[in-house]
């Protein structure tokens, strides 16, 4: 509404930045004059200038026309005008919106060159580690080009590594690495151990994939906790004899079970007539957890079974995610129902959530293809304003409206259908499914129609071809299943992708011994024989493929970066005939695949999210190509079901349509949106309080991890264990002064105690002092005391003082900070009962995790006091 | 370090406070803003003695007593809340919104509760425009039309202000907003006290008063915030082996309706009057009268008052909080009462108590709703007349809930300094 | 002339009133807005506050001259 009064705003805030791409294009001749060395050597002019306190402004067209010419040199890409435009927005730290195809990762080379500059490093947000190392190697070779470093977080790395790393200028990385290495540093014992740099900036790719599909799930680093594992198996097996609807209800919105009466009853006697809830015993969350286990939870669709184990398939992207555990006893109540070896509870070590942890860096922007949805939340939870960033080419994809049908089995057919029509038309087609089990029934019922496909999913005898697999959906008639993974990161170009079939053959030229199953392809006059024997004049094939580098440097075979090695060189020449080889080959199905209307997007059902749908549709039509999608949904579909698709039901069945024939209508399409967002809302609330909530313990977090710092880095912490004794008895005395009713000697004996002074003040002496004298005069006490152990543990060991206190002090903070987060977890699952009393949830949880923040402190403090003072090593002998 | 503390989107208290002090006076000033074409003088001297108008005046600051452009103030607003509770709690499909809908449900409550609130507005406004008529000077059909405008446009304007002050300033915008104008009525009724009763002030008086004032306030206070704590656990609490969690519990208070009885029992109160003043049987009349308080005997007329406040206790309790509710949610969050069974048995155990609590509570409200009454009796001091129990209740009210999230604000500012 | 844009400024602070979305904060709920950013809601306060202006001196200017 407001658009139509105020004109289009988004075109008003691109507007500022065209203006500066028009600067930098007047600057690219200029630029293209200089040779690589000189174009190099800008990178140290820049620096110089920059801190030399030179506005950012004044450099930033230079800048950016720089990388331009550079990435134009190294990689042979140009950035056009509306990835400079991207690379502005993203400078300016927001969020850039700009379609698939549009060649993001080139974008995000030019904030990222700008900002290295500072030296403070910045860090580049993948969604996996395939991706994160991709770009590195093929991006990072312009960071390298022109001077910066470029570093790699891949998971399993070592400490060292990773320290290493992050030193660079520029580091790619995936969230969850960055997140828990965050979190592992606030664990570290030793200075050594830190691996990251203070934050300065990143930019996220798959910004909304991350910073919302992931925000749901805090990272938590959790250590070994103890529960019997024979309750999970007794729930599970009294969950089998429950009755649905008679003993439970479920509640499939919230993903809640509610036991009935008459389940409790049947619970109780099963148990042999004990109170579920007893605090003694209690058998109640374990029931809970069966029977969720039972309905909620369903292999192939939220899990598989790998090597006995349960592994978490994530719902968004359909990736495996390997090491992740349900909590709550989730897990384990899975693990009985599948009798997979039951694998003991954990306990919190250290948690944050993606919101607050990109929250620390003080510049943040992000890109992704889907983002103006959320823009409302992104702009209120990280300030992330969205700019959409006009496409390269108009985009021609045709999006054909929803069909809808009555049941899954007649959508499930019109989908084999149209696939079976597109196959026979030659055109490519990509159906996008929401679960592994689906894509898996859709695979079998294609196999029915005899269609030709390939199948792309977390299990992972699929996972392995992903590359190849996505490398090949865009050829004539190809059909590719695939859960929503394969909508990241590769480009499903059409025609099929030559660079990818290049390097393939190039891999099997140097693998594949047989002479006989190289074929010779007259046509064009690829003699493989030949070019295989090419290479080995050049290099020995054999110790090649043994040389740890060899994948590295068949990378760069493929690439057009600058280099000197011969071997590299010989490869290259290599990939370049094959290159040439595979363009002939495939430009013409290219064009036929163009003529046919391109690559055809099928979608199953409508997703959680329209931004998850926009996605999926976004493989199709990318760069200008011609395009279409359409969604086949049924009204018992998930998001139907779950979210009121019953009045919809109902006028079907009055309008008693057949069951095979779909229904196009506006009406319906309408309805639907609302369901979806409805669901959307659903979900943006449970993020938005799960952030609320988490404000608070970032700040409570925020204090420790500092004050923990600060100790790791302090060498002497004398002062620290000083000045906690100080406070604490601080705190007993004022206990003494204020209540009257409390007696001098339990405050001195609980300072003695604190200190391991036994009978050591004179009741009568101090009784005569006032406050502040008794302060005095106990804290020198404290001095001499403290000086006294210093002195007698020293003799056992030099230096032993020290580490003592060290190691007390950050072992009690470790703990300490463990048992609040439980502490933390309980208080949010009971502080919603406060409601009723008419009050503010949110503020009451705020007042609550203050106190108990304050007692942790003071629960600290007192513990260390006590370990210095009283501990008495042995000598081992 | 890491760990800076980013606080860009959180203004600070200062600014907070800031802000809702100058929306304050904004509003303030509008009640002072005439509105063009009424005799102004003439209308405030009529005004004075009409009870009616002087209960709205409560609430709208003084804005009765000239026409200003804030005239009806809040209230529309506030009855639109109102209406709109009542109405979620009566129709299932406003129900679902509320609770089942999220965030987006709420908004459209929200939405809903504004445009009735508009309506109420413009229907009172229309009202006030013909009332005033005797005190206009150009009366026609345009200025009807303009002093409607005018005065809904004023109390959209207030309800706007409110919303500003609760999402930018402090505290509750509503409420606060009710307990400026209370406050702001008081001088002006000391004052009036003061002169008509100057003759006869003693310092044992005084006393009296002052104590009688602060007791209301404590009992006022502990109506307010008396809460039984009712003990809960979690399912998923115990899966984790912790046991005996203090702050795991249920709050029941002991005043469940705020001061709706006391609204409602008045709103009532009003109809003997008002049929007496109908009625042509002198019998029948004086009966009216002994219920309405303007007769010498005025027994009848407080317990008919305490009656009422009993009953609209439990009604209203009864409206907000239902116990077959909170024992499904109960059941939904895997939760439990210490010591009693799921469902039934908590739907008993719950209603019981609740029973016992909104009796205590509707008597202390209803005992401090009467005591202005009690003691004008006594002592012909009509001092407390304006402060009745609502207007008390209120003000303690907004004082504690605002002081409550100023505590909080300042919390996070401690975070910095709590370590060491 | 003036009564015409008293009227005009008067309906369009009505309407930039009641198309504000307040975030209210109730018992139990949060604090959020659904469905419109950070600039668009400024603008919409930015104006509203400018209609105000405007509305009140126009008001107080026709109240001294007494005029309908």
């Amino acid at each position: 509404m407001l658009n139509v009064l105020f004109g289009d705003p988004n075109e008003r805030r691109i507007n500022p930045y065209k203006q500066i791409v028009n600067k930098i294009n007047y600057l690219e001749a200029k630029l293209k004059k200089l040779t690589d060395s000189e174009l190099q050597e800008q990178t140290e002019r820049f620096i110089k200038l920059l801190s030399n306190n030179s506005s950012n402004e004044e450099l930033l067209p230079e800048i950016y026309a720089t990388v331009r010419e550079a990435s134009l040199r190294v990689l042979g890409l140009r950035h056009f005008d509306v990835q400079l435009i991207g690379g502005l927005i993203l400078n300016d730290g927001k969020i850039a919106e700009m379609k698939t195809g549009e060649g993001k990762t080139l974008v995000a080379l030019l904030p990222t060159y700008l900002n290295a500059l500072a030296g403070f490093g910045v860090h580049v947000v993948t969604v996996n580690d395939y991706l994160a190392r991709r770009d590195s190697e093929w991006v990072g070779q312009v960071h390298k080009f022109l001077g910066l470093t470029v570093g790699l977080i891949q998971e399993g790395m070592s400490q060292f590594e990773r320290r290493e790393n992050y030193l660079k200028d520029v580091t790619y990385a995936t969230n969850s690495e960055l997140g828990f290495d965050y979190l592992r540093d606030n664990m570290a014992i030793d200075l050594e151990d830190i691996v990251q740099r203070p934050f300065y900036f990143c930019v996220i790719d798959e910004v909304d994939s991350i910073l919302i599909d992931e925000a749901r799930t805090p990272l938590i680093i959790s250590g070994p906790g103890n529960s019997p594992v024979n309750k999970y198996i007794k729930a599970n097996v009294i969950s089998q004899d429950l009755i649905k609807d008679i003993d439970y209800e479920i509640d499939e919105k919230a993903r809640n079970v509610i036991l009935t009466d008459n389940g409790i009853l049947k619970c109780e006697n099963l148990l042999g007539n004990t109170d579920i809830f007893n605090l003694q015993d209690p058998w109640a969350p374990y029931i809970f957890n069966a029977i969720k286990a039972k309905e909620l939870f369903l292999e192939n669709i939220h899990y598989i079974i790998r090597n006995q184990e349960i592994v978490i398939v994530d719902e968004f992207t359909g990736r495996i995610m390997s090491g992740r555990r349900w909590s709550d006893g989730l897990h384990q109540a899975i693990e009985a129902k599948e009798s997979v070896p039951i694998q003991s509870e954990t306990q919190t070590l250290a948690s944050i959530t993606y919101q607050n942890f990109f929250l620390l860096y003080p510049k943040l922007s992000g890109m992704t293809g889907t983002a103006k949805t959320e823009e409302t939340e992104l702009d209120r939870i990280y300030g992330l304003e969205v700019n959409c960033v006009p496409t390269h080419k108009i985009m021609q994809r045709v999006d054909f409206p929803d069909l809808i049908y009555k049941t899954q089995y007649s959508k499930w057919k019109s989908i084999a259908d149209e696939c079976l029509d597109m196959h026979n038309l030659g055109r490519p087609v990509l159906i996008g499914t929401t679960s592994v089990e689906k894509s898996e029934l859709l695979s079998s019922l294609l196999k029915e129609y005899g269609v030709p496909h390939n199948l792309l999913n977390a299990k992972p005898e699929n996972v392995q071809r992903e590359a190849e697999i996505v490398a090949q959906a865009g050829r004539l008639g190809a059909v590719t299943i695939a859960t929503n993974m394969a909508g990241r990161g590769t480009d499903i170009l059409l025609g099929g992708n030559t660079s990818y079939m290049a390097r393939t053959a190039l891999i099997d030229l140097l693998h594949v011994n047989d002479a006989s199953t190289i074929s010779t392809d007259i046509a064009t006059n690829v003699d493989f024989l030949k070019l295989k024997t090419f290479i080995q004049t050049k290099l020995d094939i054999e110790t090649f493929i043994n040389d740890p580098q060899c994948n590295l440097k068949l990378g760069l075979a493929c690439e057009k970066s600058f280099t000197n090695d011969e071997q590299i060189i010989t490869l290259r020449a290599v990939y370049q005939v094959l290159i040439e080889y595979y363009e002939k080959l495939l430009s013409p199905e290219k064009l036929r695949v163009q003529s046919l209307g391109g690559l055809h997007v099928i979608g199953t059902e409508r997703h959680e999210s329209r931004r998850i749908d926009n996605q999926l549709r976004g493989r199709a039509g990318r760069q200008g190509d011609p395009g279409s999608s359409r969604f086949f949904l049924s009204l018992d579909d998930n998001l139907l079901r779950i979210f009121n698709g019953d009045k919809i039901a109902k006028i079907m069945d009055q309008l008693q349509i057949d069951e095979d024939l779909p229904i196009e209508s506006k009406l319906l399409n309408s309805s639907l949106e609302s369901a979806q967002k409805k669901v959307e809302a659903y979900y943006y609330d449970a993020r938005k309080q799960l952030f609320d909530y988490d404000e608070v313990l970032n700040y409570q977090r925020q204090a420790i991890y500092f004050e923990r710092r600060k100790i790791l880095e302090t060498n002497n912490l004398r002062s620290w264990i000083l000045q906690y004794a100080e406070t604490t008895i601080e705190q007993y005395i004022e206990d003494y002064f204020s209540k009257e009713a409390n007696n001098l000697e339990a405050c001195l004996a609980n300072i003695e105690f604190l200190l391991g002074l036994n009978n050591f003040f004179d009741v009568i002496y101090c009784s005569t002092l006032n406050r502040n004298d008794l302060k005095q005069f106990i804290i020198q006490q404290l001095y001499i005391a403290y000086d006294l152990k210093e002195s007698q543990i020293d003799l056992i060991e030099t230096g032993l003082m020290r580490e003592l206190e060290r190691s007390f002090l950050l072992q009690k903070i470790d703990s300490s900070w463990k048992e609040h987060l439980q502490q933390i977890t309980i208080l949010r699952e009971s502080i919603g009962w406060r409601g009723y009393g008419q009050k503010d949830p949110l503020i009451e949880y705020k007042n609550e995790a203050f106190n108990l923040f304050v007692n942790m402190v003071s629960k600290i403090r007192q513990s260390v006091v006590y370990l210095v003072f009283r501990s008495q090593p042995i000598l081992k002998n | 370090m890491n760990t800076s503390i980013k606080s860009i989107k959180k203004q600070d208290l200062k600014d907070r406070i800031v802000f809702t002090l100058f929306l304050i006076v904004m509003s303030r000033l509008g009640t002072f803003l005439p509105i063009p074409g009424v005799d102004h003088d003439a209308f405030y001297q009529s005004i004075i003695s009409n009870p009616l108008v002087n209960f709205l005046n409560v609430f709208s600051g003084g804005g009765f007593a000239s026409i200003g452009v804030f005239a009806l103030g809040i209230v529309p607003y506030i009855n639109a809340s109102i209406i709109v509770q009542l109405a979620t709690n009566s129709i299932p499909s406003l129900e679902k919104l509320q609770k089942e809908e999220g965030e987006l449900g709420r908004q459209k409550i929200v939405q809903l509760t504004r445009y009735v609130a508009l309506v109420w507005a413009l229907i009172q406004s229309i009202g006030v425009s013909f009332w005033v008529r005797p005190y206009v000077f150009n009366w026609d059909l345009n200025f009807v039309f303009a002093m409607s405008l005018t005065l809904t446009i004023g109390s959209m304007l207030i309800m706007w202000f409110s919303e500003q002050i609760t999402e930018k300033g402090i505290g509750n915008g509503p409420s606060l907003l009710i307990f400026i104008n209370i406050i702001s009525g008081l001088p002006k009724l000391l004052q009036s006290q003061i002169q008509s009763t100057r003759l006869n002030i003693q310092a044992l008086d005084i006393f009296v008063l002052v104590f009688i004032f602060s007791v209301m306030i404590i009992g006022i206070i502990f109506i307010q915030e008396g809460i039984k704590r009712i003990p809960i656990i979690s399912a998923r609490q115990l899966g984790k082996g912790q046991m005996d969690n203090k702050t795991s519990y249920l709050p029941l208070k002991l005043n469940q309706s705020g001061v709706m009885p006391i609204i409602f029992a008045s709103a009532v109160l009003v109809l003997p009057a008002y049929l007496a003043q109908l009625v042509s049987n002198e019998q029948l009349r004086t009966v009216l009268h002994l219920f309405d308080g303007t007769s010498n005997n005025k027994l009848l007329y407080l317990l008919f008052y305490f009656t009422l406040i009993l009953f609209f206790s439990y009604f209203y309790t009864s409206l907000i909080l239902n116990p077959n509710d909170v024992s499904k949610n109960l059941k939904k969050m895997e939760s439990s009462i210490y010591g009693v069974r799921p469902g039934k048995a908590t739907t008993e155990y719950l209603q019981k108590t609740l029973n016992r609590l909104t009796f205590l509570g509707a008597l202390f409200l209803a005992f401090i709703a009467i005591v202005p009454n009690i003691i004008e009796t006594l002592t012909n001091l009509s001092v407390f007349k304006g402060l009745g129990g609502t207007s008390l209740l209120i003000i303690v009210g907004v004082q504690v809930d605002t002081s409550k999230q100023i505590q909080t604000y300042l919390i996070s500012k401690n975070y910095e300094t709590i370590v060491r | 002339m003036l009564n015409i844009i008293w009227l005009i400024t008067g309906i369009l602070l009505l309407f930039a009133i009641m198309i504000h979305n307040p975030k209210s904060q109730g018992f139990g709920t949060q604090n959020q807005i659904f469905g419109s950013t950070r600039s668009a809601e400024q603008t919409l306060n930015k104006a509203t506050w400018f209609l105000i202006l405007l509305f009140f001196i126009l008001t107080v200017v026709l109240s001294i001259n007494n005029e309908f």
